[in-house]
């Protein structure tokens, strides 16, 4: 074979190879092809080999399909053409879960519920929804915390402040106690004669007494709105239980005073009005008065048994106010009446409202008024001058609420003849007009009595106030006033325990030891 | 085909008896699995008859039912990818030598009379050289080998070009031959290689 003539290569002869072997190899370069694979061994024996493995590859690509699935493709086919195009494709679908249903007939698609459980979802959406309501469920039973201390508790077994009834109660009771040591501290720095109770309590007047004129103002402003906001969230409920000491301690709330945070644990919120009134009646006794007041008035009415154990001795004054003040307040409540249908005045004139403000909350109103007292003190015709420290009732300045103070009293003394609306439960117009009279005789004695009080007491409770507070140095220049304005006063010895104590503070840097 | 589109059901009878044995074919070759191979042959003429709407005249049927064949076979190579299949030339996992291995196993055909090959044995090693082809070469043989489809249709089928279609049978024939030598001498063998000579 002559080579020289052959015009392919070996690599062009590898190239044609495959389409050589399975003829489609055009019929020129197959001859060529040919030619050369005739006259070179290696190409020849090349062809021969990949022939003989097609040869033996195909020895094995001779075999049936299985009959069944034979029979298979064409039952649903002639199903498929039977049930129309539209039934076709479904039952393609239907089929398309699985090859074995071909065969089988094509059923509509139904989704029991037991299909529908059967899905893959379902289960786990399902045991996931149950998880999650058992955990609901026992979070509510066994996490609550009153469930949780009440279970395995024997009925009988005392709960120690676990459930919010226990704490209102415990709280109630502590606030009682707290109102009653702060009325006996407001009475010893408010009287001037030690009575046995007096003498029994601490002498040092722990109890911030606020409300003092002049430099006190300033405190006085912030001690009223911490009490406003305190009262705001007083209930009903606690001072029907506190009663006036409940009343008067919310005047003397100040900074760090516990009662002021149990009041305003009590669960239940008072009305507005009801709490403003209360709020009133707090800040009108910054005087140190109006909250005995209450007292006094609530210990003879005897409407209210809880405080048959309150030491009342202690908060009872000299005079005995208390019929008087019930009066008042049953007269007051009457003229109230009629003051309601007076336009509604703005925040500034509260200091006018405190006025009106040792009428009895809704604790006070309970009990049935007392028989009048028959040595009440004719009906004084002068309005009583203002106190000065219902001035500072409120934010507005002394100069601007005392003219409607003055105002507020002369007309309410012109109106003592003037019919005023009676409520159901108030006696006859008769009754209401002597009522006015005695409340005006009563405001004008009690104005006395206080005038001539009120810049001692106050300098004594700023007095005190500055000691408990830690204000040595003032604390000391307030009783050294207060000694030289009176060095014969009953509680002269005591301002000089305070007065030697607080300069000793101010020399040593520590406080003393009986604070 | 499109007198089934027309609702002529003999006609698929026709199409299925001249198409159902290349697709076996080749679906027992590329699964490697009789059992699966059936599944998916119910399933390629499943196939047909849902799509039979969507068939074209301009389209040749036997390359559209290939091509879903194919496709139904990478499908489920990929949904048994876990399965792990037995190499020829790996060690045997259990028993045995730890360095034997299947192909060890397979009885050599020695030439001979006394030594005849036994079809059976032929054909086992034979299925076992096709099946350790690569995937793109072992389809583009059983595609031309089985289904006899050119070329130039196997490249449109794979999506890969002529030439590459042409390089990996080439490639696959190679593998074959040297999986196969002792075989080539087999009457078999001998008597194909004119036909494959010249049928191509």
């Amino acid at each position: 074979m002559a080579m020289t003539q052959d015009p392919m290569s070996h690599d062009q002869i590898d190239e044609q190879m495959v389409d050589f072997l399975y003829g489609e190899l055009p019929a020129a370069a197959r001859a060529a092809f040919e030619a050369h694979v005739a006259g070179c061994e290696r190409c020849r024996r090349e062809v021969e080999s990949l022939g003989q493995v097609r040869a033996l590859a195909r020895t094995v690509m001779d075999e049936a399909p299985p009959a069944r699935a034979h029979d298979a493709i064409l039952r649903a086919a002639r199903e498929a053409a039977a049930a129309g195009p539209a039934q076709a494709a479904a039952a393609a679908k239907a089929g398309g879960a699985g090859p074995a249903k071909m065969g089988a007939k094509a059923e509509p698609a139904r989704a029991s519920l037991w299909d529908w459980l059967r899905g893959r979802w379902a289960f786990p959406t399902l045991a996931t929804v149950g998880a999650v309501a058992v955990l609901v469920l026992g979070s509510r039973l066994f996490l609550n915390p009153s469930t949780v201390h009440e279970i395995g508790r024997p009925a009988s077994a005392p709960e120690p402040g676990a459930g919010p009834r226990a704490s209102e109660a415990e709280l109630r009771k502590q606030a009682e106690e707290v109102a009653r040591s702060s009325s006996a501290r407001m009475a010893e720095s408010n009287e001037p004669r030690p009575s046995a109770a007096a003498a029994a309590a601490p002498p040092l007047a722990e109890a911030p007494a606020t409300g003092a004129p002049g430099a006190a103002l300033a405190e006085s402003r912030a001690e009223k709105k911490r009490s406003r906001a305190v009262v705001r969230h007083a209930a009903p409920a606690a001072p029907t239980k506190m009663g006036g000491a409940g009343a008067g301690a919310f005047g003397s709330a100040g900074k760090g005073d516990p009662l002021a945070g149990l009041i305003g644990s009590t669960p239940t919120a008072p009305k507005k009005s009801e709490a403003r009134d209360d709020l009133v009646e707090g800040l009108s006794t910054r005087d140190g008065s109006g909250g005995l007041a209450k007292d006094k008035a609530a210990a003879p009415a005897g409407g209210a048994p809880e405080f048959q154990d309150r030491p009342l001795a202690a908060a009872k004054p000299s005079h005995d106010a208390a019929p008087r003040e019930l009066a008042k307040k049953r007269a007051r409540r009457e003229v109230d009446d009629a003051d309601d249908e007076a336009p509604v005045r703005p925040r500034a004139k509260q200091p006018a409202l405190a006025e009106r403000s040792p009428a009895p909350s809704r604790a006070y109103a309970a009990p049935p008024p007392p028989a009048e007292p028959a040595a009440a003190p004719p009906p004084a015709a002068a309005p009583s001058p203002v106190n000065a420290n219902e001035a500072f009732a409120d934010d507005a300045p002394a100069e601007a609420a005392a003219p409607r103070r003055l105002d507020r009293t002369a007309s309410r003394a012109s109106r003592g003849g003037a019919p005023a609306p009676a409520p159901a439960s108030t006696p006859p117009p008769a009754t209401a007009m002597s009522a006015r009279a005695r409340v005006a005789a009563a405001d004008a004695e009690e104005s006395e009595q206080n005038q001539a009080a009120t810049v001692r007491e106050t300098l004594v409770q700023r007095a005190d106030r500055l000691f408990t507070q830690g204000r040595w140095a003032e604390a000391a220049i307030a009783y050294r006033d207060l000694l030289r304005q009176q060095p014969s006063s009953p509680e002269a010895e005591r301002w000089r325990r305070r007065l030697a104590a607080a300069r000793a503070a101010i020399a040593t840097d520590r406080p003393p030891p009986s604070r | 085909m499109s007198a089934y589109q027309a609702g002529d059901v003999r006609a698929f009878e026709r199409l299925v008896a001249r198409h159902e044995k290349p697709v076996w074919m080749f679906l027992r070759r590329f699964t490697r699995d009789a059992v699966a191979a059936e599944d998916l042959l119910q399933e390629v003429f499943l196939r047909v008859v849902k799509s039979a709407g969507e068939w074209k005249r301009t389209a040749k049927f036997s390359t559209w039912v290939y091509a879903i064949a194919r496709n139904l076979c990478i499908d489920q190579s990929r949904r048994a990818v876990h399965r792990q299949a037995q190499s020829l030339d790996g060690p045997l996992k259990a028993g045995g030598d730890a360095t034997e291995t299947l192909h060890d196993r397979i009885p050599a055909v020695k030439s001979g009379a006394d030594d005849r090959l036994s079809d059976r044995q032929a054909a086992a090693r034979i299925d076992a050289a096709i099946a350790e082809l690569p995937d793109d070469q072992r389809e583009v043989f059983l595609m031309r080998e089985v289904m006899e489809m050119s070329f130039a249709e196997i490249a449109a089928v794979v999506g890969a070009s002529e030439p590459t279609v042409k390089s990996r049978m080439r490639y696959a024939l190679g593998k074959l031959r040297e999986a196969l030598t002792d075989l080539r001498d087999a009457p078999a063998a001998r008597a194909g290689v004119a036909e494959s000579a010249g049928s191509g």
